[in-house]
């Protein structure tokens, strides 16, 4: 993402860190993938360039929502998670917004980048940094992840 | 416990809470870093909540309502003139209604002609060709005339289709963005009010970030004086040690005895004062920690408040600034549409316009034409005389026929140019070269389209600005509370110092050490202690931290019949 380093000289607001681990490298590496996404965002909007980034933001959270999200159902189903039900109904409220954006954003509409930045922070707060880390609680994922 | 055993405890203490401290210190560099990110964002916002932008922010959004505006009364001129031309075609074709009629009439007096020019034989040849040359006439009329009721039929059906798409729908998009210009007027004033205090807060926010380098200082201060403290410390362990050592080497002997024994009491309240500075120092630094806490939740909460996370995203101020700025362009682009389709239509109109006039000139000249060989006709029959009074008649009746087409033809002729006049009439949606005018030049549709996206993206850019410091803030008091949390030095110091001053008064004062005199002069210690202390070195840093002049060290440190020993550091 060239505009990252365009503006690397800035603190980083949106960043992984350990204590967000599931444990599992896949998961935690497609986690730090959408930190990177969300803080690539925040720096084209900081450069006033957010709308020429928007359509690649969500294109990229597109691709994120069916490969991510069908790994992680993975694990989860592979665990036994008790939670997966709920956790695939949040996947598919997520993938659903996502894909209502982009019809959006590919019919022109631009001036939505706001609603969009304002959605992923949500995204990683609710879903990414507490969901998503419930998963790392549960004893089945920590086995699988050993 | 022995001597020994406080030395190592006092060494150990130093080391840790040397730890500890560093650990703040390098905690310190990062919230530093971090505050001077939020400060640079603050100014940023600054700049961008500043009352000229939204100054220059509302006059923009109030020239686009304007433009908006003349919009919309065009939209409605244009509506009303198509509504008037909607009922222009009517009376074309009522004035043609009676054209098959008329041609069926100049038939019947063509046949009239024939039966009548037969009976005169060869004075009635030449009326032969009055038949000949009007039949064919009056049908070229009819087939004008025909003409022009189909062209009227599709103008009629083209004006009620720019009356429905082009003008209907624009009149149902004008009232949505009479809406929209309705609330964004309206909120206006509570965005002037939003923006004003989004500016007056982003300055609270810069004042609480001046207090928060203040406070940050001020950590340092207590850094350093620890720093001091610390040196405290170790020049009692030094001179523990040093005790230790002649006790060793010489403890039998009285002097040394009765020397070591007002050392120990002379280090035991250098310790306990050194002890009462650490408690002090992390205290303060303590305190002051917190007070950045509080700051910096401060700024967090200003800052979620403007954002106004609490109404969830789609109902933030911003999230509400750009829902509005999207509507205002969609209502802008659906407004030039509506502008084009009309123009369009018009165009249309025109073709068709052109389509009718073409034929009525034709039909005028023919009718013109027929009048002349009417006339004619009327000459030759007065030159055949009273045999030729039927034919006469014939021509007059002729001639008046051509004479009401004529007329009909004018009334229809009329109804266009009143088409052709409305159409054009100025104030309604301008066409061509003056559309294209006014899409060129300023406050043109594009004009407006970027003024908004500008907007939006001030508005995108103080919106990142306020996120950052929003979720800085957050790491920032996190990080501070979790560093207050942790910070266990203070409590193990006293704990530390309590222990070991007790341990070296009853050492000073123990049977264990009757050889040494107990008749200490007490007030020499206190003399000693007096000047032998690091205070003065605390006193000085002091001042100069402070930006005070220096207090007056030397009189201080080479008190009357005192020396302060090697280990006295000044700095």
């Amino acid at each position: 993402m060239a505009i990252m380093s365009s503006c690397s000289e800035t603190i980083p607001v949106f960043q992984w860190i350990e204590d967000y681990t599931v444990g599992v490298a896949e998961i935690d590496q497609d986690h730090q993938r959408l930190f990177a996404l969300a803080e690539s965002m925040r720096l084209a909007m900081q450069a006033g360039k957010g709308k020429e980034f928007l359509r690649a933001l969500l294109g990229a959270l597109l691709d994120y929502t069916s490969s991510h999200f069908a790994r992680e159902e993975a694990l989860m189903e592979r665990a036994g998670y008790p939670g997966l039900t709920e956790h695939r109904r949040q996947h598919d409220a997520l993938r659903a917004r996502v894909r209502e954006l982009q019809e959006r954003a590919a019919s022109g509409e631009v001036m939505m980048t706001i609603e969009v930045a304002a959605f992923l922070v949500d995204w990683l707060k609710r879903h990414t940094i507490t969901s998503d880390r419930n998963i790392a609680a549960f004893s089945g994922v920590r086995e699988l992840s050993r | 416990m022995e001597l020994r055993e406080i030395i190592g405890e006092l060494e150990a203490l130093n080391r840790t809470s040397e730890k500890d401290f560093l650990a703040v210190g390098a905690k310190l560099a990062d919230f530093l870093l971090v505050s001077r990110q939020i400060s640079s964002d603050l100014s940023a916002l600054t700049d961008l909540f500043a009352p000229e932008q939204s100054r220059d922010a509302l006059h923009g959004l109030k020239k686009m309502f304007e433009r908006a505006q003349e919009m919309s009364t065009r939209l409605e001129r244009t509506r009303g003139e198509l509504a008037a031309i909607e009922k222009l075609p009517e009376r074309i074709e009522s004035a043609f209604s009676r054209i098959a009629e008329t041609e069926h009439l100049f038939w019947q007096l063509c046949i009239l002609t024939r039966v009548e020019t037969a009976g005169l034989g060869y004075a009635g040849a030449s009326f032969g060709d009055l038949a000949d040359e009007v039949k064919p006439l009056s049908e070229a009329i009819h087939e004008s005339a025909r003409e022009v009721l189909l062209a009227s039929e599709r103008l009629t059906a083209s004006t009620r289709s720019a009356m429905r798409i082009g003008t209907e729908q624009a009149a149902v998009q004008m009232g949505e963005l009479h809406t929209l210009i309705d609330g964004v007027v309206e909120s206006m004033e509570s965005f002037r009010e939003q923006q004003r205090r989004a500016w007056e807060d982003s300055e609270k926010q810069t004042a609480r970030q001046s207090a928060l380098s203040d406070a940050m200082s001020g950590v340092v201060r207590s850094l350093q004086f620890h720093d001091i403290t610390r040196q405290h410390v170790e020049h009692v362990s030094q001179a523990l040690r040093q005790v230790a050592n002649d006790l060793a080497r010489e403890g039998r002997r009285a002097s040394v005895a009765l020397r070591a024994r007002d050392a120990l009491r002379l280090q035991s309240r250098q310790l306990h004062a050194a002890g009462e500075v650490f408690a002090r120092s992390v205290e303060d630094m303590e305190n002051e920690l917190v007070a950045i806490a509080g700051k910096v939740h401060e700024m967090a909460e200003t800052s979620r408040t403007l954002l106004d996370l609490s109404g969830g995203e789609s109902e933030s101020f911003f999230g509400h600034m750009e829902k509005r700025l999207t509507g205002i362009v969609r209502a802008l682009e659906n407004c030039g549409r509506s502008e084009a389709a009309i123009r369009s239509t018009r165009a249309e109109l025109d073709r068709m316009l052109q389509v009718m006039e073409r034929s009525v000139a034709g039909i005028r000249g023919i009718e013109i034409h027929i009048q002349r060989i009417a006339l004619n006709a009327s000459v030759q029959a007065a030159h055949i005389g009273e045999t030729g009074g039927a034919l006469n008649i014939i021509s007059g009746v002729m001639h008046r026929l051509a004479l009401d087409s004529e007329q009909t033809t004018a009334e229809a002729a009329a109804s266009m140019d009143s088409i052709g006049e409305r159409l054009h009439r100025p104030g309604t949606v301008p066409e061509g070269a003056a559309a294209a005018a006014t899409d060129g030049g300023s406050g043109s549709l594009s004009d407006m389209r970027r003024a908004v996206l500008n907007l939006h993206t001030a508005s995108e850019q103080a919106f990142t600005r306020l996120t950052q410091i929003h979720h800085l803030s957050e790491r920032l008091g996190q990080g501070i509370a979790s560093l207050i949390a942790g910070f266990s030095a203070g409590q193990r110091a006293a704990e530390v110092v309590k222990r070991c001053c007790a341990v070296l008064d009853g050492l000073a004062g123990s049977p264990s050490a009757e050889t040494v005199s107990t008749e200490a002069p007490a007030g020499d210690i206190d003399r000693f202690f007096g000047n032998y202390t690091i205070q003065t070195e605390r006193d000085v840093h002091r001042a100069v931290t402070g930006g005070g002049g220096l207090p007056p060290v030397a009189g201080a440190c080479t008190g009357e019949g005192s020396d302060l020993g090697d280990n006295v550091e000044l700095f």
